[in-house]
């Protein structure tokens, strides 16, 4: 049974302490907070105290807290709206690449403690978070909740996921996209192989049902460099059947121009169903990554209230 | 197709190198289970045939480069336009087809059918389906293009200079020479007397080489042929050219090609017919027939070491090698040192094939060394052995001093009569007969012996004119006496004790053995034999002598110790002074008893004759041996022995040293004139100088700053001057026995260069392609890089 350090590294998580995930679409959510709801109501029915963030608007402190505690608190009421976040983790076979380097995580692994990061901010601002993962079908679900105690359900799952075989993205996408009933946001933690149109027509899809989307594509440096030189033998992840011996001199240049071409095609069409596309590589560390993320989407105008 | 070096043609297997490290690395793959296939599969769907190709391409690159460069070391030769085009041209057209296969996309069918046909007619060229195409068109470079690998052998030896046959020789090596390739080797060796190669390794410096040559001459001894060939074989077979020869340029006299060693001649047969590329062999013929020839065969002295005033008697053999007569008209002249002014004249007579003797007697005038000659005035086919030398040293007289321990009036009967006759038997001579006739002796002795009795010694004081002092039958001496041998030995003086009757054996063991002044080499032991009982008596053992004053008996021509009769000795006591390096035993009796010792005191030499020097107690001063004897021992003590000054060629030269003669410096001056520097050198207690490089004959003069010490005289072989021509006969089945084919070329017409070129020119050599092997190589290098560098670009 996995544990929460194993994904939570308390390390990393104080990097992110001033971060919030934040929805950048309107997204539909039953209590107002830090996320624009569509529904126009107001605030009657107190809910809980929640620490002041920069950012809170000063109107709602609750100065009697604040005169007794000389801390500042906000209140917050049912009626805010608060965020639900999809995690969708790629488990198929390309994403255990990586799992036999020295110290090296696997991009699993690497997704995995990305996915339980996001998890975990979402949770801690009262969002609610689901993880699904999945290969060619969705293998485990962990439906939307908030409250701390959902982490160690979130954990748990990521702790049971192992790399599986096939994937088609499309295919997936074109599963989950009716089950999520609210408009949310929709985190992708993939390497995105497949064939890209079918992918595209898969985040259409989401893009259709008005959820916000952001894709985590997790890479490998040796996929990007192709650093390999003696003879190799590439044997197939995902198909066991499929194995190939080359010199990998010979392919290098052909395979970066591939590698290019794929990636431009992949931005682009992430671009036209306006999803973001935040490329991370397992050397770098996930928590520098996703806090340059975070602060990059703070940054881009995106209101933090409704 | 042939290759020089052969053994490198096994370099090929290199070509498992490549082939071993591809193998090695395809079987070593790295397993990389991974993961963006969907990247790596469109790459490798569109290329695999071509990334297959490629690596074909670079594979067979890599293998034909140490193929190439192995048969380029090997330096194969072409004879023939066939090997060249199955072997070279052709596979790699195909391989030039196969890389334009790789390059092209719209006509690789086009090339790739050609590699294959070219592959093909490879293959079925090597495996003889197919004509021979190009095997008339023969690659061949003329004989004069290809550069060669060349033994000279030149005979120079002396008879060479007959009807000018050693300068037609040099003429025929200038013109080699000149025409020499700058590729060329050339090795010549100096056949007269033992081999010698002009230059120690095989040389392209025709300059140096013609300049050597230029300044030889023919003064060497008879020659070797046999054992030159197998050397310039042995030359030769290193030869880094295909062009190989050995030619002989000599003039084929009869004394050359005699009694050849039969199993000598096969191995060089077999050595030769082992060789895979074998040279040719041409022998070149200089010697002409001659018609008159007259030698001084041999030079007889009477002495090699003459006093001043003392007539030398020379008596030479002169032999007419020709059929010519002289009757009474043959001029013989005998020449002193450089000089040459005639000294005496002689005409004889000489019958055809006949030998005759002449005498001559001449004083010398002067003290040091000398070279006499005799000469044939006599114009002859060979000029150069018409005159014949002979070292001579001239010395002054030797003083001895004869001390008579029992002088007699009677003549004969005193202790030193018989040694002083012997010592100067033409004074003697004079003495005896001046009062029956008045003749006057022409001959002076070369030492002048004055008798004395003890009494006389202890006043005698002229002992600076004494070398050697004889002491005869002593009783004892006093101790002024004693004091004065001293200081005599210790200046470099001899003394010869000889034993007797009146000898005090426990005063001579106690004040002259090692207790005393140490003058005797070991002591006196007892009195042994017997007068009159025969049984008891002995002789001397006549084992060879290793001193060098009793050498002259090692010849049993100069008589032998042994024939007289020792009666009575003195048994010396060996025991005591075995180990003592300045004690010598010069000779022994039969029983083993020391009867000659010698001890080292000072810079003199003390000697002890066991036995009387007289006929007391033996017989031997009336055998023949005893003059020499007596004569060799006041020599040696008056350290005037010298090794022999004229030798034959190739013997060494000797010259002895004392102990500070050792450490000056000596000079040679060679016949040519070069002067050698001689270091002396110490053998066994002796000091000398040594000079072993006599092949040359001539005057050697040995000097030690400026002053003259010796002069030697290097004769060559009499056979020289025998000039038959060799039997043809006997020419071709000595040569067909060390050789197939042996080119023969009449060099006595004067055309020899001639005739050599027009041979030459009709041989014919394979091309080397080792150039272009080697360009080949470069340019699969280049490509190889190249190729590497664009075969990156690939089909996406």
């Amino acid at each position: 049974m996995a544990t929460v350090t194993d994904y939570l590294d308390p390390k990393d998580l104080s990097r992110l302490a001033n971060h919030q995930v934040l929805a950048r679409r309107v997204v539909e959510g039953f209590c107002s907070g830090l996320h624009r709801s569509p529904h126009k109501g107001f605030s009657v029915e107190f809910k809980q105290h929640r620490a002041y963030t920069p950012g809170d608007e000063i109107r709602r402190l609750d100065w009697k807290v604040f005169a007794k505690t000389d801390r500042f608190f906000v209140r917050e009421y049912e009626e805010e709206t608060n965020l639900r976040c999809h995690l969708l983790l790629d488990a198929s076979g390309s994403m255990a690449y990586g799992s036999e380097d020295e110290n090296g995580l696997s991009k699993l692994a690497y997704g995995s403690r990305l996915a339980a990061c996001l998890a975990y901010l979402c949770l801690r601002q009262t969002d609610s978070v689901g993880l699904t993962t999945f290969d060619t079908k969705v293998r485990s679900l962990v439906p939307p909740r908030g409250g701390a105690s959902h982490t160690r359900q979130i954990i748990d799952l990521l702790g049971t996921t192992q790399a599986g075989e096939d994937t088609d993205l499309g295919k997936v996408f074109h599963e989950i996209a009716p089950q999520l009933k609210k408009r949310g946001l929709v985190v992708i933690v993939s390497d995105c192989f497949g064939d890209i149109p079918s992918i595209l027509k898969g985040l259409a899809h989401f893009n259709h049902a008005k959820h916000d989307v952001v894709i985590f594509q997790i890479w490998h440096r040796d996929e990007l460099d192709f650093p390999f030189r003696s003879w190799t033998r590439f044997d197939c992840l995902e198909d066991a059947g499929v194995k190939h011996t080359v010199d990998p001199m010979h392919l290098r240049e052909a395979y970066l121009e591939n590698l290019k071409e794929y990636r431009e095609e992949l931005v682009k069409g992430c671009h036209k169903h306006r999803v973001q596309l935040f490329p991370m590589t397992t050397d770098e560390p996930y928590a520098e990554g996703l806090a340059s993320f975070l602060a990059a989407r703070g940054k881009a105008g995106m209101p933090i209230h409704l | 197709m042939s290759f020089l070096n052969g053994a490198l043609v096994l370099g090929a297997l290199a070509v498992f190198a490549p082939l071993i490290i591809h193998l090695f690395n395809r079987s070593r793959f790295k397993i990389i289970k991974w993961g963006a296939t969907h990247l790596l599969e469109s790459v490798l769907r569109k290329n695999r045939r071509q990334i297959q190709l490629e690596q074909w391409i670079i594979l067979i690159i890599r293998c034909a480069i140490p193929i190439l460069l192995a048969l380029a070391l090997a330096r194969m030769v072409v004879m023939n336009w066939n090997s060249f085009l199955f072997f070279l041209i052709l596979p790699l057209s195909a391989l030039l087809f196969l890389i334009f296969v790789a390059f092209s996309r719209t006509t690789r069918w086009l090339w790739g059918t050609l590699s294959f046909a070219c592959l093909l007619v490879t293959m079925l060229g090597a495996l003889g389906f197919l004509p021979e195409w190009g095997k008339e068109n023969k690659i061949t470079s003329a004989s004069g293009d290809v550069p060669s690998s060349t033994v000279i052998l030149l005979d120079d030896s002396l008879s060479m200079n007959s009807t000018n046959g050693f300068s037609s020789a040099q003429d025929f090596l200038e013109d080699f020479l000149d025409r020499m390739k700058k590729q060329s080797e050339t090795t010549i060796i100096q056949l007269g007397g033992t081999p010698i190669q002009v230059f120690d390794k095989p040389t392209s410096d025709s300059n140096a080489l013609g300049i050597r040559i230029e300044n030889l001459d023919a003064q060497g001894d008879k020659i070797s042929l046999l054992a030159a060939l197998d050397q310039a074989l042995t030359i030769v077979s290193q030869g880094k050219n295909l062009k190989r020869e050995i030619i002989l340029l000599s003039d084929f006299r009869k004394t050359d090609w005699q009694e050849w060693d039969s199993s000598a001649m096969n191995s060089f047969r077999s050595r030769l017919d082992e060789l895979q590329n074998k040279p040719e062999l041409t022998w070149i013929d200089f010697g002409k027939e001659t018609t008159k020839n007259l030698s001084v065969e041999n030079i007889v002295l009477s002495s090699q070491t003459v006093g001043i005033g003392h007539p030398l008697r020379i008596r030479a053999t002169l032999r007419n090698l020709s059929n010519e007569n002289f009757e009474g008209n043959l001029r013989v002249r005998l020449l002193v040192d450089h000089n040459d002014s005639v000294m005496d004249e002689a005409t004889l007579s000489l019958g055809p094939q006949a030998t005759n003797q002449v005498s001559f007697t001449h004083q010398f005038e002067t003290v040091g060394p000398k070279v006499l000659h005799v000469e044939i005035v006599v114009a002859d086919d060979l000029p150069h052995d018409n005159r014949r030398s002979v070292a001579v040293n001239v010395i002054d007289q030797i003083g001895v001093l004869l001390v008579d321990g029992d002088p007699s009036e009677e003549w004969l009967r005193g202790d030193t009569d018989f040694l002083k006759l012997a010592l100067t038997p033409f004074q003697e001579n004079i003495d005896r007969n001046s009062k029956g006739s008045s003749v006057k002796g022409e001959m002076k002795d070369l030492i002048e012996a004055t008798v004395i009795t003890i009494e006389q010694f202890k006043q005698f004081n002229q002992m600076q004119k004494i070398r050697l002092i004889v002491l005869a039958n002593i009783e004892k001496l006093e101790d002024s006496m004693s004091q004065k041998l001293k200081i005599f030995l210790d200046n470099g003086g001899g003394l010869f004790v000889c034993g007797g009757n009146r000898v005090d054996i426990s005063w001579y063991n106690q004040n002259l053995g090692s207790s005393g002044s140490g003058f005797l080499p070991m002591p006196i032991d007892s009195l042994k034999g017997d007068l009159n009982n025969e049984l008891s008596h002995s002789k001397i053992t006549n084992s060879f002598f290793e001193h060098p004053a009793l050498a002259m008996f090692n010849d049993p021509r100069n008589g032998s110790l042994s024939e007289a009769h020792i009666k009575k000795w003195f048994k010396m006591n060996e025991s005591i002074t075995r180990n003592d390096p300045k004690v010598t035993v010069l000779a022994r009796l039969h029983n083993g008893d020391a009867i000659l010792t010698e001890k080292k005191v000072g810079k003199g030499v003390v000697m002890f004759l066991g036995t009387t020097i007289d006929t007391d107690w033996t017989n031997l001063p009336a055998r023949p041996s005893y003059l020499p004897f007596v004569q060799q021992l006041a020599t040696y003590l008056s350290e005037k022995v010298l090794p022999p000054q004229t030798v034959n060629a190739g013997l060494p030269l000797a010259y002895y040293l004392s102990e500070e003669e050792a450490q000056l410096e000596y000079e040679l001056t060679t016949p040519k004139g070069v002067n050698q520097k001689l270091i002396p050198r110490k053998r066994k207690d002796r000091f000398l100088l040594e000079f072993t490089e006599t092949r040359l004959p001539g005057i050697y003069e040995l000097t030690q700053s400026e002053k003259k010490l010796s002069k030697f005289v290097v004769l060559a072989s009499t056979e020289e001057s025998i000039l038959d021509k060799a039997d043809e006969n006997q020419i071709v089945e000595s040569s067909s026995a060390l050789s197939e084919r042996v080119n023969r070329i009449d060099g006595t017409g004067g055309k020899s260069w001639e005739t050599y070129i027009t041979m030459d020119n009709r041989r014919t050599f394979g091309r080397e392609t080792w150039k272009i092997l080697v360009a080949v190589v470069i340019g699969l290098i280049s490509m190889e890089i190249i190729l590497l560098r664009k075969f990156g670009g690939i089909v996406r």
